[in-house]
């Protein structure tokens, strides 16, 4: 949690404040970007993007509507996913060709995966998917929300992540009925 | 949300907040760009919007600030406002028509309006042709004259009365000044002749050939195997400014293309199953135990798309435009120009012919295609008059801007009007 000091030093515009907000928000950021970009470089300017809005409209964070995480985490998600469309890396009709196959080991109940089994098997999937999943599974976001976000439908949104869910599932478990939706 | 997702979830939740910062991504590192991001100036799509939205809006106010004052000017000419005060006032006194004698050039001098104008009005009249008038107006800047010859349709009266008592007056009836002497086009007009409002704002329907191109930058096989057919485009526009050979012409344009996807025997590989396969054996020649080495592998498969889909692209468009006419002939002509426009309410809708079950299923809410956006657009036609049609072989090319506030990646259509044409003026 952020103090409401360091807050009310941001509005105000001081350089420490901004210091101290940074210095405690930064991981958090960092973690929620990284999740849609995976270049460094990237993953830096975005960041940078991300808290130069922060500071400049941080004056119109209602502390009434929800958390100062919950709003920072708003901002660092729409500034990846605008990165992503100005790289053009967002598809969500990925022709198949461009699939990567990835295979995972041994675990084969979900209630042993960890977190980096999860993000090993993100690597592999299409971009489409991915955002939708991550938008909607991790960082919590509705279809409706998704669908205003990617300027898609809902149920376009619901069947990416319909898809995005099968895919992990064919990776994680091998499970043989499952089958790989036609993507295109 | 299911017990999977609530388990990832969950992860993310407990992790995320233990998560390290990696190096070169400290405070000191990120502030320099933090503080250039906060003072970057505006993006470079607002100038477009603003100077079309200036321009338009200058174009539009100098053309109402012209038709006003052109308008206001018609009944404040002062030979005319004088002339049919003076044909009422005579008629009631003793109005004497004459059109059969002869008369010989005769000079005004007594209105006042006219003196002070210095312009000489004379009469020619002659046994067997109509009363010819004529006037000599002095130019300002040259000194020389230039007279303007009409014929009345109906009689002139010449008269003279007691209260302009020292010479004649040439009275003309009130059908002359309606209908042959329009002081707009006469006098009006020699003292304002730089631009001239278009009459009744000249209307023209136009129509033509429309050729377009456009790639959807999401998806490259997609774009291999995509072709826009001919359309057509047909708008409604308004000459409101003309200035010698020069129009200003605004107006509404509607426009309408086809997209095809055609996909025909399209093959490509899609991952469908992981298999468990045995990769190697060894056997020991000690023991004889057997050991298995056994991975898992992706499998694929090759599919086969056959199908079409096609997509129709309408959209409407308000458009300004300068053009440049050169009369080659009686009959043939040659304009050039530029222009902009606004094209609102692009619309999509996609249709699928095939067995595939994956549709484009494109519409409206699903677009694949700007909005809205803005063009600029320039050009050359080469126009054959038939009555009030004109022919037009077209070459006119329109570019859409960067600027939208949609995702980059819809298409930004090409359009080139390019082929026949055809204009009615009215």
């Amino acid at each position: 949690m952020v103090e409401e000091r360091i807050i009310s030093l941001c509005r105000k515009g001081k350089q420490e404040g901004q210091r101290q907000l940074y210095q405690a928000c930064a991981p958090y950021v960092y973690a929620t970007i990284k999740r849609y970009i995976w270049q460094t470089e990237d993953i830096k300017d975005t960041m940078q993007e991300a808290f130069a809005n922060v500071f400049k409209h941080i004056k119109t964070f209602d502390a009434t509507k929800g958390t100062f995480n919950s709003w920072i985490r708003k901002i660092a998600v729409n500034q990846a996913l605008m990165l992503i469309r100005k790289n053009k890396q967002f598809s969500h009709l990925v022709p198949l060709d461009e699939v990567k196959t990835n295979t995972l080991g041994s675990d084969d109940k979900y209630e042993n995966l960890s977190k980096a089994d999860i993000e090993k098997i993100l690597e592999s999937v299409p971009d489409g998917y991915r955002i939708v999943f991550t938008l909607y599974v991790i960082d919590g976001y509705d279809h409706k929300e998704i669908a205003k976000l990617l300027n898609i439908k809902a149920e376009t949104s619901r069947s990416q992540l319909a898809r995005a869910k099968k895919w992990i599932y064919l990776h994680l478990f091998n499970n043989e009925k499952s089958k790989a939706y036609g993507l295109f | 949300m299911d017990s999977f997702d609530k388990k990832i979830s969950n992860l993310y939740d407990a992790d995320q907040l233990s998560e390290q910062l990696p190096e070169g991504f400290g405070w000191e590192e990120m502030n320099g760009g933090i503080y250039e991001k906060m003072e970057k100036p505006k993006k470079k799509r607002k100038v477009f919007f603003w100077l079309f939205f200036i321009g338009s809006n200058l174009g539009l106010l100098a053309a109402l600030l012209f038709f006003f004052s052109v308008k206001s000017k018609k009944p404040a000419g002062p030979v005319a406002t004088t002339r049919t005060a003076t044909v009422e006032k005579l008629e009631k006194l003793n109005p004497i028509i004459s059109d059969q004698t002869p008369i010989e050039k005769i000079i005004v001098p007594t209105e006042k309006t006219l003196s002070n104008n210095k312009k000489n009005i004379s009469t020619f009249k002659n046994k067997n042709t109509p009363t010819a008038i004529s006037m000599v107006i002095p130019a300002k800047a040259t000194n020389s004259t230039k007279t303007i010859a009409f014929l009345p349709v109906t009689k002139a009266v010449i008269t003279s009365t007691k209260k302009a008592a020292a010479a004649p007056v040439i009275v003309f009836s009130k059908d002359i000044f309606k209908e042959q002497l329009d002081p707009d086009e006469t006098l009006g007009n020699a003292q304002n002749n730089k631009v001239e409002f278009a009459k009744n704002l000249t209307p023209h329907i136009y129509g033509g050939t429309l050729f377009t191109s456009g790639k959807y930058t999401q998806n490259q096989l997609r774009n291999q195997h995509s072709k826009w057919l001919p359309g057509y485009y047909t708008g409604l526009e308004f000459t409101v400014l003309a200035y010698k050979n020069w129009q200003l012409n605004l107006g509404y344009e509607h426009k309408f293309a086809i997209q095809l996807f055609d996909f025909q025997n399209i093959t490509d590989t899609i991952a469908n199953g992981v298999a468990e396969v045995l990769t190697s054996i060894t056997t020991n020649s000690l023991n004889g135990s057997v050991s298995e080495i056994r991975e898992e592998i992706a499998t694929q498969a090759v599919r086969t798309r056959n199908y079409l889909n096609y997509n129709t692209f309408r959209s409407h468009a308000l458009r300004m435009t300068i053009l440049r006419n050169f009369e080659l002939s009686e009959k043939l002509s040659l304009s050039a120009g530029f222009g902009g426009s606004y094209n609102f309410l692009n619309r999509t809708q996609g249709r699928t012919i095939g067995q595939d079950e994956n549709k484009l299923d494109y519409g409206q809410e699903n677009q694949i295609y700007r909005k809205h956006n803005f063009g600029l657009e320039g050009g050359l036609s080469l126009a054959y008059q038939i009555g009030a049609f004109s022919l037009r072989g077209n070459f006119w090319i329109e570019k859409s801007l960067e600027y939208s506030m949609e995702p980059t990646e819809n298409i930004r259509p090409v359009f080139y009007k390019i082929g026949l044409g055809i204009t009615r003026s009215f």
